[in-house]
């Protein structure tokens, strides 16, 4: 029968002594690992519970720098001011995970340590350029989130080393982003593929994260770099309102889709098929970008 | 809920309050799994991990090892016959020699935790000489499919012969034929399937469970441990949950668990994991079902051909009363005057399949409830217009030959539906919100396309009230009532409470016979040893069936009270009324509760037997006869909205029109229509349990999609009284109709939306966006 | 190993085996049992307490790691052997069949009136989407949370 040993640290420094055992895990919300221990009848030898580290659950902004902390949950992330007010993606992103009980227990950590390609929240933070902090005995160490994954399930960190938060630099004023997922019903929903975009029309660029439809969650950078080329040499000086306009930039929003379609290499699975998925890449991108780019200037920040 | 009739006096046809509410709210009810008792043991299953194997062993060394280790049971433990066959004897409870599919136990162990329980039958070593196997119904009919038991796979066959076919195609002026098919529904009830086996004084055994059908189970337990029927007691534990899933299923659990109890000597509880409720539980027949219809111009049907293929699984179960209702309602709520339907049951190596709300039924309404969209859309008539043009109506006769001499509320369904949805605007593309923010108008197929698709569909069936001609032996119930000289009223009856409200409506049917408050009321849970075997609460048949029992018990008791009180008041004993609590006559009143405790004074019985027996039915080999009593019908409108981005079908409304006879409480009635138009929502667009070599890829709540809060739609019921003279207070049944007719009218919604006509379900949005794409490139 | 915790409101002290959920404690540990066990993998809801405020599928929490938390149950919201507010309405309101997913979702409503006593229709939906419901279709659920939500702030908000 299987029974962990726990520990409960309630420091950092506690928490990265107590994984330097080799047989320990570091577990929060368990959503997912609760999950699989019961699928296979066992588990880590030790389980170092990391809800009792108050650091680790910080959700703080400072200056234009967010940062969010491993053990914070997608219910304190959703319901975070500047989250909702400057980084709508990762609000949108942390609020279609699961369920309110999901979201109550799961953590941004947790979702970046599963390196599920589906996770929702990394493809946020993946499109935010975030940079995710690891800690051991041995240093910290700083890696963008986006080169955090080595496939699925494969996590770019020493097992001794534990994700002690993300960065990220909150968007300028104007800037906007959007999340859009599409699961298989509205909510318990884990995505048949999603993306996540951001775009700062003062810098001419947009970032597109794609989520479920590699083995990792990946940016769109193609797609990408053709936004940032051409959208200046579209929009001019009139903005978006005109029809000539309009259409123009419907015109390069469906060129940008299609080659984000192109940066996906899906697979088939229980869910879904490659084939649907690569249409969605490039529906869900398009939909995103419209309601970006065609939305009427407001003031924000 | 819109409703014809109101019935402001007394309790039937009353908002009344659920009886078992406060029990449940609190959470004080108990359920099978929340019963502990001393000494109990837990026991689980043995499974094979393959779907089609010989047994040449089986080891449980170490299992035997395991902390906690109490026993193995295997094949040559069972006392009786090894054999759970519900209708044919060809399931044996433990698969002792041979495997025919992934969720057959080959043993049980039994432990002192549920945990130790699995961990020892995961360490049972299994010798198997594995098979080949077959895993899909029609590959199953050819000559060298491998071979599930002894004689051929298609090992059923049921037809309707009717007319002359040939000749009803030749007076058509359109035809259309197609080829429908459907997958495995899973019940999904919230409560998984559990039993508690207590062995008791006397060779008695008592088992505990959560059951449709307390009298199978009974007959199940004294058969596989060979002991007499008056041995075995079973009783009902509050069910969470059933649709037909409870119907034969517990037979095998609760059969387990008593055998593992005889061989320990112990009270041994099997509760399965929702995992293990997928792999061992039947599910809705996947069909394939070949449909030939042919309409004169002017939309009068004069020839349906209908074959139908139904998967039964590795045991025919459930198949062949699944598979007759099927072949007897195949043509749907219409007249046609020449059919042909012929259904067959075939032998798969995989889940088993059986009764699911609706049982059989779904399936053939997919199809015929499309090809008949598809005629109406041919001949340029209104989808409801040609329904309700053939459809069945007082003096018209079913496929069958029966004819309908009362209750056939049919027409009026369709036209409420109709006009409650206001459908006749939005089929033509007048929809009041169409062309705003965007989205196209109905029927948008013909223009060019638009973002947002937005349709509107129909679905009308009909539902044999209870067993029919196949079930005649099964279909009488009894009630037991004991009025105590307080005045207060206990009920025992053999049909069982799942959810539906059958505890509340009894209540309220003696309430209004005696003319005592339902708070004086108290019905039990199913207990075998108190009612005779009242058959199966399934079909639609329990309320129909056990009310009908009670109201003849407590019509005795009446009759008791009644001679009691002439003889206190005055009046004849035939003219007291009982209303308010008080008998009435010669212009005087007594209290009820004071006539009973006279009748105990003076040594009165009031305690009576109630018994009901379903009115004769035939059924011949040419399926000609009266097949079932009496029919419920029911049309559902659907209105949907397409994205064609994605592919996603957004219900946004169903409009659910329902004959239920009499309506006996709006509330419990109301929420059994949206229960089960959300069932049928699920099965039009989200359930499906995807199987690989016998090999379930979605054996879980997050593989298996179930519609959740955020994808229900607005739920519009309307009830249509067409009271049934047999009925309780006139009502039929109305547990099966809610998840019928919504599936097909959602498919049809989508073909009106987007041009499209979907022959399989549940329509994905996967599925819609690929055709859609299919479509760009053609 | 010992697990003290606050339930209902009572400190409460149960001995579990180190992996056993927070649903096990409950049920197996305090005989507990209105919680409910419908799919033991988070997928149904059907065993929402709340955790520290927070609605929570018990069977995902290891019992481990509750020690000094407080945890309310069906049981806990009609100590006083009145129905809550919440229980009431989903009485009255028919929004109970089998029963079975009930505990649960009257919880999530629970957690959801604590935190905003004036709900939209669209955030009830929102609140109760992972608890699933086999029977209602979710309408009368919705409705008798609606119902709530007029009458005012619940206990504990």
């Amino acid at each position: 029968m299987y029974e962990p040993k726990w520990v409960f640290p309630r420091t950092i420094d506690d928490s990265l002594e107590a994984l330097a055992d080799e047989s320990a895990h570091a577990i929060a919300g368990a959503t997912d690992l609760a999950v699989r221990i019961r699928a296979d009848h066992g588990g880590p030898a030790t389980l170092v519970d990391l809800t009792g580290v108050p650091e680790l659950a910080r959700v703080a902004v400072d200056g234009d720098t967010l940062t969010i902390g491993a053990a914070a949950t997608h219910a304190a992330v959703t319901r975070h001011d500047a989250v909702r007010q400057r980084v709508a993606v990762l609000a949108e992103a942390c609020g279609t995970v699961g369920a309110p009980q999901v979201r109550a227990r799961g953590t941004i950590g947790g979702n970046l340590a599963n390196a599920s390609p589906a996770a929702d929240a990394t493809g946020a933070l993946a499109a935010l350029d975030a940079v995710a902090h690891a800690r051991s005995t041995r240093g910290e160490r700083e890696i963008p989130v986006t080169g955090l994954f080595a496939g699925p399930g494969q996590l770019r960190l020493e097992p001794d080393e534990l994700l002690t938060h993300v960065t990220l630099e909150l968007p300028p004023p104007g800037a906007s982003s959007v999340y859009k997922k599409l699961g298989q019903r509205k909510a318990l929903a884990i995505a048949i593929a999603s993306v996540a975009v951001t775009f700062d029309p003062t810098a001419c660029a947009v970032r597109i994260a794609l989520g479920s439809v590699a083995p990792t969650v990946v940016r769109a950078e193609q797609a990408e770099s053709t936004f940032a080329g051409r959208w200046s040499g579209v929009v001019g000086e009139g903005g978006v309102a005109g029809q000539g306009c309009r259409d123009e930039v419907m015109g390069l929003i469906e060129e940008v889709a299609a080659q984000a379609a192109g940066a996906s290499s899906p697979i088939d699975d229980v869910r879904a098929s490659a084939e649907y998925r690569t249409i969605l890449v490039r529906e869900l991108t398009r939909t995103a970008l419209e309601e970006l780019c065609l939305a009427e200037p407001r003031v924000s920040g | 809920m819109g409703q014809n009739a109101l019935h402001p006096s007394g309790a039937v046809g009353a908002p009344v309050r659920r009886v078992d509410a406060d029990d449940k709210v609190t959470g004080r009810a108990r359920y099978l799994d929340d019963i502990v008792l001393p000494g109990m043991a837990h026991a689980a299953l043995v499974f094979p991990g393959v779907p089609h194997a010989n047994v040449r062993g089986v080891d449980d060394t170490r299992a035997r090892s395991v902390e906690g280790f109490v026993a193995t049971v295997t094949a040559a433990d069972i006392p009786g016959e090894n054999q759970v066959g519900c209708v044919d004897r060809d399931q044996p409870l433990l698969a002792g020699e041979r495997v025919r599919y992934s969720g057959d136990a080959v043993a049980i162990t039994v432990a002192e935790s549920p945990t130790a329980a699995r961990e020892a039958a995961r360490a049972v070593a299994l010798d198997l000489e594995e098979l080949e196997g077959v895993f899909d119904a029609e590959k199953a009919l050819m000559p060298d499919a491998p071979r599930v038991h002894e004689g051929d796979n298609a090992y059923l066959q049921y037809r309707v012969h009717r007319g002359d076919v040939d000749r009803g195609f030749d007076e058509a002026d359109v035809i259309v034929e197609r080829t429908f098919r459907t997958n495995y529904q899973e019940h999904s009830y919230l409560e998984p399937l559990g039993a508690l086996a207590v062995p008791e004084d006397g060779g008695t055994i008592t088992v505990y469970g959560t059951m449709q059908c307390p009298y199978y189970v009974q007959k199940a337990v004294a058969g596989v441990l060979g002991i007499p029927l008056a041995r075995v007691r079973i009783v009902q534990t509050v069910t969470g949950g059933g649709f037909g899933g409870k119907e034969d299923v517990p037979n095998e659990i609760c059969a387990c668990a008593a055998v593992a109890a005889w061989r320990t000597g112990r009270p041994v509880k099997l509760v399965h994991t929702r995992e293990e409720d997928f792999y061992r539980s039947s599910k809705r027949h996947p069909m394939v079902v070949r449909y030939k219809l042919g309409a004169t111009r002017d939309g009068r049907f004069t020839a349906a051909d209908i074959t139908i293929i139904a998967d039964a699984g590795a045991y025919s179960t459930l198949t062949p009363v699944v598979l007759f209702r099927s072949v007897a309602h195949a043509t749907g709520p219409y007249e046609i005057p020449n059919v042909r339907t012929d259904g067959y049951g075939v032998y798969t190596n995989r889940q088993t399949t059986g009764a699911f709300r609706g049982f059989g039924q779904p399936q053939t309404i997919f199809a015929d409830e499309s090809v008949i969209d598809e005629i109406a859309d041919t001949l340029g008539i209104d989808p409801i217009e040609i329904r309700l043009a053939n459809c069945l109506a007082v003096g018209k006769r079913t496929a069958t030959g029966q004819l309908l001499e009362e209750s056939v509320g049919l027409p009026e369904t369709l036209e409420v539906a109709r006009d409650e949805s206001g459908w006749l605007a939005k089929r033509a593309g007048e929809s009041a919100r169409a062309g705003s923010d965007g989205r196209a108008e109905p029927g948008g197929a013909s223009r060019p396309r638009e973002r947002f698709l937005r349709g509107i569909g129909v679905g009308a069936i009909y539902y044999g009230v209870s067993l029919g001609a196949k079930g005649l032996a099964l279909d009488a119930s009894g009630a037991h009532l004991n009025l105590y000289r307080d005045g207060s009223l206990r009920i025992a009856v053999g049909g069982t409470e799942m959810g539906q409200g059958l505890l509340t409506v009894l209540s309220q049917m003696a309430s209004d016979v005696l003319g005592i408050p339902v708070a004086s009321v108290h019905v039990d849970h199913v207990d075998t040893s108190v009612v005779p075997d009242s058959g199966p609460s399934v079909a639609s048949r329990t309320t129909l069936m056990t009310g009908n029992a009670v109201i003849g018990a407590a019509t005795k008791i009446r009759r008791t009270l009644a001679g009691v009180a002439s003889g206190e008041l005055g009046g004849a004993p035939d003219e007291v009324r009982f209303e308010k609590g008080r008998a009435l006559s010669n212009g005087k009143s007594i209290g009820i509760e004071e006539l009973a405790e006279l009748c105990w004074v003076r040594n009165i019985n009031t305690a009576e037997e109630g018994w009901y027996a379903a009115p004769e039915s035939t059924f011949d080999d040419n399926g000609q006869g009266d097949a079932y009593a009496v029919y419920s019908f029911a049309t559902q409108i659907a209105e949907v909205e397409v994205d064609s981005r994605t592919g996603e079908v957004h219900v946004l409304r169903m409009t659910a029109a329902h004959d239920v006879g009499r309506v006996l409480n709006p509330v419990t009635l109301e929420g059994q229509l949206q229960g089960g138009v959300l069932q049928g929502v699920g099965m039009a667009l989200y359930e499906s349990m995807k199987t690989d070599g016998g090999v379930i890829l979605t054996p879980d709540f997050s593989t298996y999609i179930l519609p959740t809060s955020l994808d229900t739609p607005e739920i519009s019921c309307h009830a249509i009284e067409a009271p049934y003279s047999k009925g309780p207070f006139g009502a039929k049944g109305i547990g099966e109709t809610p998840a019928m007719p919504g599936a097909v009218a959602i498919a049809n919604a989508v073909a009106h939306a987007t041009g499209m006509r979907f022959t399989e379900l549940p329509i994905t949005a996967e599925a819609v966006r690929l055709r859609l794409a299919q479509e760009e490139t053609a | 190993m010992l697990v003290t915790l606050t339930v209902n409101g009572s400190l409460r002290s149960a001995e579990v085996d180190s992996a056993a959920s927070l649903l096990t404690l409950l049920r197996t540990g305090l005989g507990l049992t209105g919680t409910k066990q419908g799919c033991g993998n988070g997928e149904c809801g059907a065993c929402t307490v709340l955790l520290d405020g927070e609605p929570v599928n018990s069977c995902l929490v290891f019992a481990a790691q509750c020690e000094g938390r407080e945890v309310l149950t069906i049981e806990g919201l009609s100590e006083s052997g009145e129905l809550d507010s919440i229980q009431r309405a989903f009485a009255d309101a028919g929004a109970v069949q089998c029963g079975f997913c009930t505990p649960g979702m009257i919880m999530s409503g629970k957690a959801l009136l604590m935190r905003n006593p004036r709900p939209t229709r669209e955030e009830i939906a929102e609140a109760i989407s992972g608890n699933l419901c086999r029977c209602t279709g979710y309408v009368k659920i919705i409705d008798a949370l609606e119902v709530v939500a007029k009458q005012g702030p619940v206990e504990g908000s």
